[in-house]
Formats: structure tokens, sequence, C-alpha cells
């Protein structure tokens, strides 16, 4: 049908013309975006920006930084002031808890924006167990089936799988240098589980509009309102971030590389309502934009006088499922020098011996 | 004796003095073709009493016995005076002859149909010469545009044929052609009208205080009858245009009996094409476009007291292409052959029976069929045609629509001067056809085949309502109109009834001044799943269900009539209208694709509208038409849109003016000219771009650049450029020996004005970059400048 449609607006578009509109993208732009995700037990952070003008191009070029001054407020009483020329702010000596409600007043520019957000409790996860299946090449994956208790009221979850793996490369240099490759990846999640397909429940199965794929594992207690309810998923073993696998091992150097340990953790976070709202927008806006025949997809704000997300999670719920192919002692290895992907954290160093 | 004895006795007074009343009654028609004339007035000059004639030019009178002066007039008709001894019951039929020229009017009595008497408020009666004489987009005068210049309704995108009234959608409108419900009335993706206007009688529009009689619709009501024939001699017309040809013609049957009218029209813009195309494609390739629509109505009068009326409409859009091209490869002759067609169209058939029981009792029994049907289909084959072997095969036909079968009966009933009553029924059975695609794909052995159906079963749905409304006059100042209309809708086991009460007042403030107001609830159980910004003939009707609730409407308007001088009248009316269960495509959602879950396409909420409505109106005299200004607001509310906080409708348009002007310089030239303003249409356009949150376990692989997005704030946030455009149109007359010929000249835009038809971001070139120093650019698309039409026609 596309096909017809497309026809159509060529047709129109012959019959048109076209002219450039004034547009006041300087005027409309530089509003203040503050951006806050934090979660139980982590260091709170926040990053203050401006918008950029829309006739730039939207991918490319980074958010300018705003200076600004940041009031925390716990449960209705100020805990904390901090100013930031730069714009992040990485207040000390604030972890959150679960139950804690958190009010940020910022002042930049002569504006005044809030927010505020609770951590929810930890998810009451019952049981985690996990089952070895073959699938029809024969090739084993891992099914988990994590049995949870909804709380009562409304209720927003999320399941990731973070995947830690020690790697020994045993020729890093060439010249027999062993190194240690420590990293962290987040593991593609699968299911059939309605409470994933219910997100974004694709049109009804329209054979034109398949929606998005529920790649943040996000859903809501709609179906499982106050009960014990079993979720099944497996984890493809092929990790976002950087490799790891097992079987190709190679890594940050020439030689032959062997996996020490695999740590897979599952994550059962229990997301305030804003968090859950600004990744199922955020997923959404990406897989429409663009598309001349969708409706237009608003990304979630909760910040008032301004643009973003402060919204907290609670990530204690994790479960380690652990595979260790060589005894190892932490003791005598030396995991070198760090570096960041978005996917996860991901160290990379070297040792000599071992 | 206490006050309860009191009005005992007068109130059986007042039955005896009716008991020794006798009706006066008869059909109004024009005195050269006898087509019945319908809200003509008849009024008693001594006593202050009238009435109108109905649908079918009827009307019923009583009066206490006694001697009377009875006027019976209409718009650009001479009044007739009848002076009449009234001791029995009796037949009147007026006969009115046409004036040459609309002269500013005799007012003989109250006129009982007009604006300032009538209780029915936003109602205008666009006269069909008016329809004709206005400047027409490529020279088609059209209903429908002529209904968007009035106050109250929006266009909604430039050039098509939508009606957003006070508010509401594109399917809150209940367009009836001879009581017959029209689901499509566009052609061309709606830059015209199905409705040749050679073939109507009478336009009424509707916008608030709906009398009972109507439902099924929230916010307005077109109310189109075509002309049963000239009942003297045959009569006809004949038009050619830039774009299309068509004619009518009409005359009796059966003298004074059995008349017919049937009108045909259709484009040729493809047969002109068809040429060009062959001859740039070698031969090998034939395409185009066209529509046309052929209107029939048969009538046949019994007696003066049962009459008989067959009305049918059928229209057909088609694009269509065929290629049969040969070509030879590795000394093997490949023959490959296409054949697509697009096409869409109603069919509307009415048979209505009047019959008068009594000389106060009129009933119309009809039976309605209606049809809207979309078709794609498409059939590619590759054949081998030196082996004769077929390589591969591709298929493809989609089928959507809906189909009416309905039965009603209308009674009107004239039990004293006091009451105009009017009850009756109807039962419609819908079917509704939401899509069924189907694909056949085939090829040589081992190739895959595929020949698979995917869509929605036909849905079955029941609809029937009851109504009952009296016009009451209270007193010669104050008068009301009060009526229930009763529905239910029956679909997927589920029923949903509804009871909508329906009110309107009048109060005569004095000879030139009269204050209405109006109550209306309004219950419709179809909706439109349309496309965001265009008409597209994909638009498809969908039942009420389980899961979708009916729309409701309640309206309510308050307004006054001030008669300038006979022959012009200014109004001024308010209104608000809330709105729930309304209907929006989710975010995301398209309209593109197979219907299968369209349910899960969509999201129900609130809206409401309210503003003001000024028109001033001439009917009369050599200068007729309208200055109308509309000022109002349109919002909607819905839990999962926009995160649950309001946003402007579409086409919610602050400022809406519109100037319909047609001046008569003589017999042998016109000229028509509308000025329309509207302030721009709200649309969703994003404008920063903000930064995303750094989540630290996103999944990247998905998209590992996109660290930004486009911020628009709302939906429908941004509002595109005013509106506004000038048509011009001249009409030269000349009498001929059998007839009059007219050459009709016109500009659509008269002064080119780039009006949005939709805004977008582009890129810039590498000069422009360096001029402006920004990657993009805000574009305005627009459809069309001025362009000029002209048209050739004649009638005898």
């Amino acid at each position: 049908m596309k096909k017809y449609i497309l026809l159509i607006l060529v047709a129109w578009s012959l019959l048109s013309c076209e002219k450039d509109l004034k547009f006041d993208d300087e005027g409309l732009a530089n509003q203040l975006v503050l951006n806050s995700i934090i979660s139980s037990n982590k260091d709170f952070s926040a990053s203050l920006t401006k918008t950029r003008s829309i006739l730039e191009n939207s991918y490319m070029g980074s958010s300018l930084m705003a200076e600004g001054t940041l009031d925390i407020y716990l449960n209705g009483e100020l805990i904390k002031n901090v100013n930031s020329p730069t714009g992040y702010f990485t207040p000390s000596g604030i972890k959150p808890k679960a139950g804690d409600s958190y009010r940020i007043v910022i002042n930049s520019n002569g504006k005044q924006l809030e927010a505020e957000t609770t951590i929810p409790k930890k998810t009451e996860v019952i049981s985690i167990d996990t089952t070895t299946v073959k699938n029809q090449y024969n090739s084993k994956f891992l099914i988990y089936t994590a049995t949870l208790k909804d709380l009562v009221g409304d209720d927003y979850y999320r399941i990731l799988i973070t995947k830690e793996s020690l790697i020994l490369n045993k020729n890093a240099d060439g010249k027999g240098t062993k190194k240690y490759y420590l990293n962290t990846s987040e593991k593609s999640i699968r299911s059939e589980d309605p409470v994933f397909n219910s997100v974004y429940n694709n049109f009804g199965g329209d054979a034109f509009n398949t929606g998005p794929e529920n790649d943040y594992n996000i859903f809501p207690d709609d179906y499982i309102k106050g009960k014990e309810y079993s979720i099944q998923f497996h984890a493809n073993d092929y990790g976002y971030g950087n490799y790891s696998d097992p079987f190709y091992p190679v890594i940050g150097g020439y030689g032959d590389s062997e996996t020490i340990y695999i740590r897979n953790v599952v994550h059962v976070q229990h997301l305030s309502k804003e968090f859950y709202t600004y990744l199922k927008y955020l997923k959404l806006y990406f897989h429409y934009q663009g598309n001349p025949f969708s409706e237009p997809v608003p990304v979630f704000s909760n910040i008032k006088n301004g643009i973003g997300i402060f919204a907290g999670f609670n990530d204690d719920a994790q479960f380690m499922f652990e595979k260790i192919y060589r005894p190892f002692s932490m003791d005598t290895i030396k995991v070198e020098d760090s570096g960041y992907n978005n996917g996860g954290t991901y160290y990379y160093g070297s040792i000599g011996g071992n | 004796m206490n006050k309860l004895s009191i009005f005992l006795i007068l109130f059986f007074l007042a039955q005896l003095v009716f008991s020794q009343s006798f009706t006066i009654r008869g059909y109004v028609t024009d005195q050269t073709n006898g087509e019945r004339l319908l809200n003509a007035n008849i009024y008693e000059k001594k006593v202050f009493r009238g009435t109108i004639t109905n649908n079918f030019g009827f009307y019923s009178l009583t009066l206490p016995k006694g001697n009377y002066s009875i006027a019976c007039s209409f718009v650009g008709y001479q009044a007739q005076l009848l002076e009449i001894d009234l001791k029995k019951d009796t037949v009147v039929d007026f006969k009115l002859a046409a004036k040459t020229d609309l002269k500013e009017v005799t007012i003989v009595g109250r006129q009982e149909g007009s604006k300032l008497s009538s209780n029915q408020m936003s109602k205008v009666d666009v006269p069909i010469e008016m329809i004709r004489n206005l400047p027409a987009f490529l020279g088609e005068a059209d209903v429908i545009k002529t209904i968007q210049l009035l106050p109250g309704v929006q266009s909604g995108t430039e050039g098509t044929s939508g009606l957003y009234v006070r508010g509401g959608g594109p399917d809150q409108n209940l367009i009836l052609l001879d009581d017959v419900p029209v689901y499509n009335a566009e052609h061309l993706f709606g830059f015209f009208s199905v409705f040749n206007p050679d073939a109507i009688k009478s336009v009424s529009f509707y916008k608030g205080g709906l009398p009972a009689r109507f439902g099924g619709r929230l916010s307005s009501v077109l109310d189109i009858r075509m002309k049963d024939g000239n009942e003297k001699e045959l009569h006809g017309n004949v038009s050619v245009g830039l774009i299309s040809s068509k004619f009518n013609l009409e005359g009796p049957l059966i003298k004074n009996k059995t008349t017919f009218n049937i009108s045909a029209r259709r484009t040729y813009a493809d047969l002109l094409g068809r040429p060009i195309i062959k001859k740039a494609s070698n031969g090998t390739d034939v395409g185009g476009y066209f529509f046309h629509d052929y209107n029939l109505k048969l009538s046949h009068k019994f007696s003066d007291r049962s009459r008989l009326y067959l009305s049918a409409y059928t229209g057909l859009d088609k694009a269509y292409y065929r290629s049969d091209s040969k070509d030879t490869r590795n000394n093997e002759q490949i023959q490959e052959k296409t054949k697509f067609d697009l096409g869409w169209g109603n069919i509307t058939t009415a048979l209505r029976w009047n019959y008068l029981f009594s000389d106060k009792l009129f009933v119309n029994t009809t039976f309605t069929y209606s049809n809207y049907l979309f078709k794609v289909n498409e059939n590619t084959t590759n054949k081998n045609l030196t082996t004769g072997v077929k390589n591969n095969e591709f298929g493809l036909d989609y089928q959507s629509g809906i189909q009416d079968y309905a039965a009603k009966m209308d009674f009107d009933y004239f039990p004293s001067p006091n009451h105009r009553v009017k009850f009756g029924g109807s039962f419609t059975n819908h079917t509704f056809k939401p899509g069924i695609l189907a694909f056949m794909e085939s090829g040589q052995e081992n190739a895959s085949k595929i020949d698979t159906a995917f869509g929605n079963p036909d849905i079955h749905a029941q609809e029937f309502y009851a109504y009952l409304e009296d016009n009451i006059e209270l007193s010669p100042k104050f008068s009301i109109n009060l009526g229930l209309h009763s529905s239910g809708f029956m679909v997927d086991g589920k029923f949903y009834p509804s009871l909508q009460p329906r009110l309107s007042l009048r109060y005569l403030a004095s000879d030139k001044l009269s204050l209405k107001a109006a109550y209306s609830k309004m219950s419709q159980n179809i909706h439109l799943l349309s496309s965001s910004t265009i008409n597209l003939p994909t638009d498809l009707w969908l039942p009420t269900t389980k899961r979708i609730k009916p729309q409701i409407s309640h309206q309510f308007a308050l307004g006054g009539v001030y008669q300038v001088k006979p022959g012009i009248d200014f109004s001024i009316e308010g209104f608000y209208k809330s709105m729930d269960n309304l209907l929006e495509y989710k975010e995301g959602a398209s309209f593109v694709g197979a219907t299968t879950g369209w349910e899960d396409k969509v999201e129900m909420g609130k809206g409401w509208s309210y503003g003001a409505e000024f028109l001033l109106q001439k009917t009369t005299g050599k200068t007729t038409g309208w200055i109308g200004y509309t000022l109002s607001k349109a919002e909607r509310q819905f839990d999962n849109l926009n995160f649950g906080e309001k946003f402007y409708a579409r086409y919610d348009r602050r400022h809406d003016i519109s100037v319909v002007l047609n001046h008569r310089f003589s017999d042998r030239f016109d000229l028509g000219l509308t000025w329309v303003y509207g302030t721009g249409n709200a649309v969703t356009l994003p404008t920063q771009i903000a930064g995303v949150a750094n989540i630290s376990t996103t999944n990247i692989m998905s998209y590992p650049y996109q660290t930004s997005y486009e911020y628009f704030g709302e939906r429908n946030n941004y509002r595109m450029p005013s509106y506004h455009r000038m048509d011009v149109g001249f009409n030269f007359h000349k009498q001929k020996k059998h007839g009059i010929r007219t050459w009709s000249l016109g500009f659509y835009n008269v002064y080119s004005r780039q009006n949005p038809f939709f805004l977008m971001f582009q890129e810039n070139s590498d000069e422009e970059k360096a001029q402006t120093g920004k990657d993009r650019k805000l574009s305005q698309i627009s459809l069309f400048p001025i362009i000029p039409s002209i048209s050739y026609s004649f009638k005898f």
C-alpha cells in the first residue's frame, strides 16, 4: 500500500511548489535540558545542557553544557547545594535508597527548573532459575525463569543481564606477554512473554508496521497486578558492548586467548513511572523518527520549565550466574587500564606474568 | 371556582374552538417546472399563524372557521396572496413563479422559515444558484467547497473537501443525498466533491441545534436533495470544462405525473493524456486517472395523496496503468505485463413513498442502499514467449468499504397551528469491510509460491433509532422545538443504547430581532480511521466495538438574528461543544498498512471546542452573499497521547474569515468572488534538539550514534503560516434561440498566494550552508498557485 501512497505524494509534489520559511531556530533553542537517572546505592549525578538549533544536523555534535546551581531535596529537606560551571553535577555522599523521594531544583541563566522522583522498592523476586535447552541448530542456551511478586499499585520493571568475563591473552604482543582483560557488556534478551510484548503491542500485528522491539526489556504490571508471576527469557550469547564469546575470545592482541570466568548478572529492576515512560517513548521515538506516515512521537520529559528527565530506579535485585573455566585468584591478577563503552564498562590492561 | 377549574374550562373551550377548525393543506411548487419547494413559507396575516413546507413541499395549516389572507412565499419567487373563506377542509396548491432577478423582497407577513422566525439555529440553506455562480477550483462548482465558506466550518488542508465543523472531525458529518448517507463524498483525494450541482435542488447545512430527526453524527448534517425533474417539459444543460464535461436532462415521462432527472459527469484528463503516454513508452504503456458520477431521479404521482421517488447515485474514481512490453534475451522473447487499478466509489439508492394519510398527517417511507468500496488490484506477469513458460507472476488485491441497507418512516403531523410534530424511526444494517489484502506470487518450479490473504472479515452491525419532535408556538413571540432521539447499535453481541434530548428555543424580541438557544446531545456509532494530513480513499469506516465506545457530544448554542433590512440578516452565535470517545492514532501508528488489529492503533479521548460566529448575509437583490467570521478554539485530551496533557486539535483555527459575493450586473454578466482567511493549522514540528540522558546500560546496538532527539514540546505545537486566498469568477450569459449559453471564466487563488500544505526540514546545499551557517532549513510545500479555468455551458 505504501507504494500507492507514495505514488500519490509524488503526483502531488509535481503540482506543488516550495519555498523556504523564516524560522526562529535560535530563539527556540538554548532551552535547558536536565538529565539525571538515579538508582539505589549508586552515586547521584545530573547533567545540565542546552538544546541546539533544530537547523543543525540532529545527530552530530554534542550538547552544549550549561552552568548552574543544583539544590537536592530528600523527602522535602534540602540536603545539598552544588554549583557546576560545566553542567556536570556529581554531589558527593549521596547514594539514593529505596523509598527516598528526591526533588531537584536547578537555577541557571535566570531560569529555575524543577523535577522530582522516587526510588522504588527493591523488586521482590521469589526465585530465579535457569534451564539449559537446545535450539533447532542444536546449540545450547540458557533459559531464565524469574518469579516475582508484584507490589500493590502501579509498578514498572526492567530485566537486564550484564555479563562480565575475564579473558587471558597468552601472547598479547607477540612476545609472549600475557594480558588479562576484564570486560562487561549487556546481553541481548529475547522473550515471548506477553508482558514484554504488551509495551508496544506492535499495532495488532500489522504486517506493514511491526513496531519497535522492546530492547529495554521493560514492562508495566498491567497484567500481573499484585500477583506472583514467572517470566521466561533467554539471552543471546553475543553481547552488546564488546565481544567476549568464549569461542572467539581473542581480544586486545594477537595471541591465543582463554576465558577464565564468565559471570552473568540478572537485574530485575524496579522502575519509577518516569523512567519507564522515558525509556518507552525514547525507543518509540527512534523507531518511528523520519517515517512520514507515522504519527509523531514525543520523548517524555518531567522537567518543569525545561526539558529532560529526572527519574529513579531500584537495581538492588541482582542475581549472579557464574561459570569458572579455570581456577584463578584476583590477588595474583592485575587488570590494567579501563575504558568505557556505552554498552557497559570494560577494562583492559596487561600484567607481566602468569 | 378555583384556578384549576378555570384552567380546565379554558382548556376545553380551546378544544371546542379547534373542533370547529379546518385544515388548509397542499403543496408549494415552482410554476414553471412543477419542482416542489422545500421550506416555503405559508403565513396567515390576520391571526399571525404560519407554517413551512416539509422536505417534499407539503404543508398543512389548521385554523378556525373564518376569512383569511394566506400568503405563500419563497426566496427567489414571487409571493402569492390568497383570500379564503375557510368553512371546510381545503386543498390549496401554491404554484410560485420564479423572479427573473432577485429583487429586494416584498415581505408578506412574517417569514416562518426565515432565520429570524425559525426555531432552528445554526442552520444555513445555501441556494444552489449561489453554488453554481461562485468561482470554483478548475471551474467545478462544488457544494462542499461552498459549505466550507460558512462560519464555524474549517476546510482542512488546501483544496480538500473535508468538513471540520465547530471543532469536530471530518467523520462527524452526516452527508445525506436524498436521505441516503454518503460515506465518501470526495473525488480526486478531496479536491472535488461527488455532488454534481446540476442534479441538486436544495442544500441545507446544520452545524448545531440538530433536530431530533437527525442522528448518528456529532457535528453536522448536510442535507442535499436532488431535483425531481421538470413536470412540464424537457429541459437540460450541457457543460464542457477544463477537466470534465457534464450534462443534465430532466422532463416528464408522463406529463404532470412522472418525471425524470438524469445527470452525468466525467473527467477526461486520462483520455487526453493517453496518446502522450503511449508515444512516450513506444506504445507499451497506458495510464491515467478519471472520475465520473451519475445521478438519476424518477418520480411518479399516483394521486394528490401518493407519490413515489426513486433516486440513485453512482460515482467512481479510478487510476489505472497498463504495460505490455516484449524483450529479447538470449534469443528468447520475454513478455512483461503489468496491470494496476486503484479505484473507489459510492453507490446510493433511495426509494421513497409519500402518502398523505389525512390533511394533517403526512408520511414518507424510505428504503435505502449505500455502498462505498475502495479497491486496489495489481498483477504482473513475466512470460517466456519462446518456450511458453510463465517465469513468475505477482498479484495483489485489496478491498475495503462499507455497505448499508436501511428502512425508515418519517411522519409529519400538524395537529394545530401551534404544533408541528415530526416522528419516525429507522433501521439500518451495516456491513463494514475493514480490508482484506490478498497476495499471490508464483514462479518457476522450485521457486517460492505464495497465495495468502490477511485482514479482518466483514463486521455486521445493526443500528436503529426512533425520534419525536414538536415545534411548539407557545406565543407569537416564544416558540420551542422539543425533541428526543433514541438510538441503539448492536455489534459483536454488544448493544449500545442512547437517549439524546434536543431543544431549541426562539424569542422574538422585536420584529427585527430574535434570540435563540439550543442544546443537543449526539451519539455516533461509526468511526472513520483517517490519515492525519490528507484525505485518502483508504480512510476506513469502522464500527463501535466492545473496546471502542460510541462518540458522544453535548453542544450548547446561544445566539441572535437581527434583520438589518429585508433580505439582510446579521447573526451571532456562540457555541460550546464537548465530545467523548474521540479517536486518534496512537503515537507512532500509521494509516498505511493492513487493518488487522485496527483497535490497537487508536486511542480514545476527549475534545472541547467553543467559539463565536458572526454572519452578515444578504439573500436578495443584485448582490448576494455573506461575510462570516469565526473566533474559536478546539482542544483534545487523550490519556495516552501527549502524556495526558491537553493539545490543540489539528484544525483548531483561532480566526476564520470568509467573504462570499455574487453580483449580477445584468442578465448577461455576473461575477462571483470569494476570499478566505484562516489562522494556520496546528502541526507537530520539532523546534530544537535535546540530548538523551546517559543510560549506562542502553542497548547500543540499535542506535549507537543517537545521543540527541528532536524535541517538539507537545502535539500540534506549531502553527503553519496563515491561509488566505481569493477566487474570482465571471459568467457571461447569452440568450440563444434554444436556450442560454454561458461562458464561465475563473481564477482560483487569484493573487497566487503560496499557502502551506505541509512543512518539512530539508538539508541545505553547501552554498546555503555557507550563507546561513545552518545544516538544514524549514521548507513549505504549497499546492496550487493561480489556476485559471474556463467552461462553456448551454441550458435549454
